[in-house]
Formats: C-alpha cells, sequence, structure tokens
C-alpha cells in the first residue's frame, strides 16, 4: 500500500467528493472530518520517504512516461499539499456557520463538501501530475468545481457562477490549445519528454507560441478576483469560500506556471523575443501596482482581493529572475501566501455575518478586543509586508537577493517598492487593530474555537519564517531545476561577502 | 498547415462572438463554437499518415469531446437559472437588475 502513496494522495479528494453527495447528511460532516485526517496521515507517512529520496516518481498503472501518466511527488510538492488540506479544512471549519444558518438544505451541504473535495483534489494534480493532457482536463474540473462552489454559496449566484464557468473554460481552451501545439511538434504529452523534444529541435517558436497559449489559459486563476467582471462577487461570496479559491485554486496555478516555465519551456539558450520580454515585465509591474489599489480601498474584501493579485506580482518576479535565490523566494513566498490569503479571507468571513461590505471602519480596536485574532491578522499583514520573522519576510529577502545578483534594477525598484507600500499597510493595519476605538456594535464576535484556528494558520506563517534555512534546505532546493540544486546560495555584496 | 487553418476559422467567430457580444448565450455559443474547433484540430491529428495510423490524437479528440458535452449542459443549465432570476441574457439588463 505504501509504495502507491503519491497515488492514493491525489485519488483520496476525487474518491472522496461523490461520496460527500450520497452519505447521510448526519455522517457528512464526521465522514469530511476523517477525509482530511487521512489525507494528513498519508502525508506524514510519505514525508520521511521523500526526505530521504528527495523526489517520487510514480507511474500510473506500471506505464513509464512517455507512455504513461508519471506523478511526480517533491518533498515541498507534499509539503505544499499539506498547507492546501490545512486550508481545505479551514473552509471545511469556517463554512460551518454558514451551513448551520441554512439548515434544511443538506443535499446543498453534501454538494457543498463535494466540490470542495474536487477543488482541492485539482489543486493536488497541478502539484504532482506531469502529463500536459491530464493537467488541461484538472484545470477544467477546477473551473467547473469553482463555478458551482460559488453558486452554492451565494445561494442563487447563478450570474458569477456563468461568468466564472465561462471565462475560466475559455482560458482553458488556450490551455487546450497550448497542448495541442506542443503535442503536434513533440508528439509527448509528459512534461519532461516535451522539454527534451524542444531541446533536440531547438524549437523556440513553440515555446513562445505555447508559452503564450498557458499564460492565457491560467489568466483567470491568476486573476481572480480583481478581473473587472467580478464586480460584485467579493460582496456576495461567503469569505470562506473566496479564501479557499483565493488560496488554492489561484496558487495552484501559479505552482502549475512555475512547472511550465522551469520543467517543461526551459529551452537552454531561449531568448523571447523583446515583445514578450516587455509584456513580462509590465504585468509583474502592473500586478505589484495592484498593491497602491488595495492601500485606496475603505473596504477590507475589495482591499484583499486587490492584495492576493497583488502579491502574485513578487512570485513573477521570482520567476522572470529566474536564478536560484529568486527561485527560492518566490517559492518560500508561495507557501507563506497559501496560508496569508486563506487567514486574511476566513478572518473577513468571522467578522461579518451576512456577505457584504465590510468597511476597514468597523475593525478599529479589534485587537484589544479579540486579541488572538488580533495577533493572527498582524502576522498575516507582516507576511505581506515582509516583516521578520514571518515565512513572506524570508521569502522577500531571498528575491531581493536574486534580483542584485542578477542586477536586474527594474525588478529590484519595484519589489522594494512593493515592500515599501507592505510596509505602509502592515503599519495602517496595526494602527488600526489597536487604536483606542471600540469595535462597531454590527461586527460580530467570533468563536474562541475559530479565533484559535486563524492563529494556527498565522502560527504556521510565523513557523516557516522561524525554520526557514530548513525548509529551504530540505523542502524547496529538491523542487528546484536540477541546474539549481547543488548550488550555494550566491553572496551579494550588499551582505558584505563576496560575489561568487 | 492551410487545411488546419481552415479549420480554426469557426473557432475564430467563436472567440469573436465570445468577446463582442453582450448577450451571455452568445457569449457561451462562442465558447463552444471556439472549443469545438479546437476539437476538430485534434481530430485532424489522427489521419493515416504513411499506411500508420496514431490512435492517441482520437483518444484525446474523445475526452475533449466528452469534458465539452459536460461544459455544455454546465452552461446550458446556468443560463436557464439566469433566465428563471432575471428574465434576460443582456449583460446591460442584468447589470442594472444586479445593481437594484
Amino acid at each position: 500500500m505504501k509504495d502507491h502513496l503519491p497515488l492514493l494522495i491525489l485519488l483520496l479528494p476525487f474518491l472522496a467528493a461523490p461520496l460527500m453527495a450520497l452519505v447521510p447528511s448526519a455522517l457528512r460532516r464526521v465522514l469530511a472530518l476523517a477525509v482530511f485526517a487521512a489525507g494528513f496521515y498519508m502525508e506524514l507517512t510519505a514525508l520521511p520517504v521523500l526526505l530521504a529520496q528527495g523526489g517520487w516518481h510514480y507511474n500510473l498503472g506500471g506505464w513509464a512516461p512517455p507512455w504513461g501518466i508519471e506523478l511526480v511527488l517533491t518533498p515541498f510538492t507534499l509539503f505544499l499539499a499539506g498547507l492546501g488540506w490545512l486550508v481545505g479544512l479551514g473552509a471545511w471549519f469556517y463554512g460551518l456557520p454558514f451551513w448551520v444558518l441554512h439548515r434544511g438544505e443538506g443535499k446543498k451541504e453534501g454538494a457543498f463538501y463535494a466540490f470542495l473535495f474536487l477543488l482541492s483534489g485539482t489543486f493536488l494534480g497541478f502539484l504532482t501530475v506531469r502529463d500536459l493532457f491530464s493537467l488541461y482536463l484538472l484545470l477544467q474540473l477546477s473551473v467547473a468545481a469553482g463555478a458551482l462552489l460559488l453558486a452554492l454559496g451565494q445561494g442563487r449566484g447563478w450570474l458569477d457562477a456563468f461568468r466564472f464557468l465561462l471565462w475560466g473554460s475559455a482560458g482553458s481552451s488556450f490551455f487546450l490549445l497550448a497542448v495541442f501545439f506542443l503535442y503536434a511538434s513533440t508528439g509527448t504529452f509528459h512534461l519532461g519528454d516535451i522539454l527534451a523534444q524542444i531541446f533536440i529541435a531547438k524549437n523556440a517558436a513553440l515555446v513562445t507560441t505555447a508559452g503564450c497559449c498557458l499564460a492565457l489559459g491560467l489568466s483567470q486563476p491568476l486573476l481572480f478576483p480583481s478581473l473587472p467582471v467580478f464586480r460584485s462577487l467579493l460582496e456576495r461570496t461567503p469569505a470562506f469560500l473566496l479564501g479557499l479559491l483565493v488560496s488554492l485554486w489561484t496558487r495552484g496555478a501559479v505552482y502549475l506556471a512555475f512547472t511550465f516555465l522551469f520543467f517543461t519551456l526551459n529551452l537552454p539558450s531561449y531568448a523571447p523575443p523583446k515583445g514578450i520580454v516587455l509584456c513580462e515585465y509590465s504585468l509583474v509591474v502592473v500586478f505589484l501596482a495592484l498593491f497602491v489599489l488595495a492601500i485606496r480601498q475603505k473596504d477590507l474584501l475589495k482591499a484583499l482581493g486587490h492584495l492576493g493579485t497583488a502579491q502574485l506580482g513578487v512570485l513573477f518576479a521570482g520567476f522572470l529572475l529566474g536564478n536560484k535565490a529568486a527561485l527560492t523566494g518566490a517559492l518560500m513566498d508561495l507557501s507563506s501566501q497559501v496560508l496569508v490569503m486563506a487567514g486574511f479571507f476566513f478572518a473577513a468571513g468571522m467578522l461579518r455575518s451576512t456577505p457584504g461590505a465590510l468597511p476597514f471602519s468597523r475593525l478599529a480596536g479589534l485587537g484589544r478586543h479579540q486579541p488572538l485574532m488580533g495577533l493572527s491578522l498582524v502576522i498575516f499583514a507582516a507576511s505581506v509586508a515582509g516583516v521578520p520573522p514571518t515565512g513572506g519576510s524570508f521569502g522577500k529577502w531571498y528575491l531581493v537577493q536574486g534580483a542584485l545578483e542578477k542586477k536586474d534594477w527594474v525588478l529590484l525598484a519595484s519589489l522594494a517598492a512593493s515592500v515599501l507600500f507592505g510596509l505602509f499597510y502592515f503599519v495602517k493595519w496595526t494602527v488600526l487593530l489597536y487604536e483606542h476605538r471600540s469595535v462597531s456594535g454590527s461586527l460580530l464576535y467570533p468563536s474562541k474555537a475559530s479565533q484559535v484556528f486563524l492563529f494556527l494558520l498565522a502560527l504556521t506563517v510565523l513557523l516557516l519564517g522561524l525554520f526557514h534555512q530548513a525548509i529551504i534546505h530540505d523542502l524547496i532546493e529538491p523542487a528546484l531545476p536540477k541546474a539549481f540544486q547543488d548550488l550555494p546560495i550566491p553572496n551579494v555584496p550588499f551582505l558584505g561577502k563576496e560575489v561568487e | 498547415l492551410i487545411y488546419r487553418g481552415i479549420l480554426l476559422l469557426p473557432g475564430l467567430a467563436g472567440l469573436f462572438l465570445l468577446l463582442s457580444s453582450r448577450n451571455l448565450a452568445k457569449k457561451a455559443v462562442g465558447l463552444l463554437l471556439f472549443q469545438a474547433s479546437i476539437l476538430l484540430l485534434w481530430f485532424s491529428l489522427s489521419g493515416v499518415h504513411g499506411g500508420f495510423a496514431n490512435p492517441v490524437p482520437l483518444a484525446i479528440a474523445d475526452s475533449i469531446a466528452i469534458a465539452l458535452c459536460a461544459l455544455a449542459i454546465l452552461l446550458y443549465l446556468l443560463l436557464m437559472a439566469i433566465h428563471r432570476q432575471y428574465g434576460t441574457f443582456e449583460e446591460e439588463a442584468l447589470e442594472g437588475k444586479e445593481e437594484r
């Protein structure tokens, strides 16, 4: 049984999803909890093997790639999968009051758990599957699951669900077009084999075309929920659902982009056309500029919506820099973003009783009345701003090192500006939470249990920072492209050491 | 190449419909047209070349066709629900009703 752990880890949520719709409502919540427990147990069982081996390549049905479908589990993907399960558990936990309010809608609750597990399963698939066509199917499935979750969460949110499905599917059509181009040119679906074939043929045009199509394919997950078509989605959707989507779906797509950029389309000596480079830099700067938009918002949910997308700019800056320090920083920041964005949205959900706006003015002095929650929110903001010792701070530290090493002043200036905006946001946020004004009466007072779970997420963000060396050495380094795996993190003059 | 380019024409028409139309039903039709044209591209890969037929693209095309049918059904169900709730597919009218 242990030999098949990579497959079992991936299959578990997909098997649990139909079960959720079938079991009696009394059993449903317990069963969901049991599935989460089983997921954590399997990941803990696989971790020692992965730490010893550095990676686990599993051939589905015994068919070796490129003929068969390969699942690749690295210590980092397993770790990210664990964080994903934690966020999924959070969505289940913070969704409970919602379903208590909607008592008597047992079938809807069952469907909600089913789609929650489907979405979690597609996230695990993004992390482990190395087959291009399967990834297309997973992307399309995640779009459908996300749309149905929105429809269920909003009660009658058909319009948002339709828009989500329409634009998400349009994106996955471009992804399918990229799959077509790559298969037609290389004759294979296996990501590693595609790279080998591209390398043999030195097909730079294919890399450019497929890269553009893949970028379009992933555009909706990456821009969600900042897209103008989702004008009132933030106000109407339960925040725990937004947290789930922004954390798992969006960050899963970022990891997918990382896999494509560095394990599939990473043609050595490939110099992208100047127009594409300009687009890449512009996109990163536009993403980072969303920090300004986030600061200008007067509503917490709208600010979080922009903040979620703005932080992707930090990750893409790392991918664009492409050296070891930058990629290490990007993956480190990705791990903390999974927790931070989920935590922020879960907290927002606890503070508003019904979907609607949540102005910042209503949060004044919250930290003094709800110390655990206040502290958690400050830790999340510290991670976004890059204040040590949070996970986000070390991520940004390595990213800045990467920019210095590459002498990329445009990205360095953009990163520095985003960190400054983040710091401004952090100070403003902390002052607001602890200022001597009482919380508005219309604000909910969350239970101790819900605050404890939020604090657990915040504590994990802190632990990411405190144990960053072990995380980078044991988890992130084996997940980097092979060329970077045995190199030390470069020393730069900025740190008073020699340049290597 | 020309033959495959011709196969993409309905897809381009679908893409135009998806991006330019202000009617949700037409947008859905545009999306399905676009996906259907990509499906045709996959079928085009599965022809017999030099006495050898590659079954993989055909199997892939079948899988895409199933996903396309499921997507069409889901879009249709959501469109029906929108029409029941708002009585229209026109985006201007829907935006007005949403704001109210």
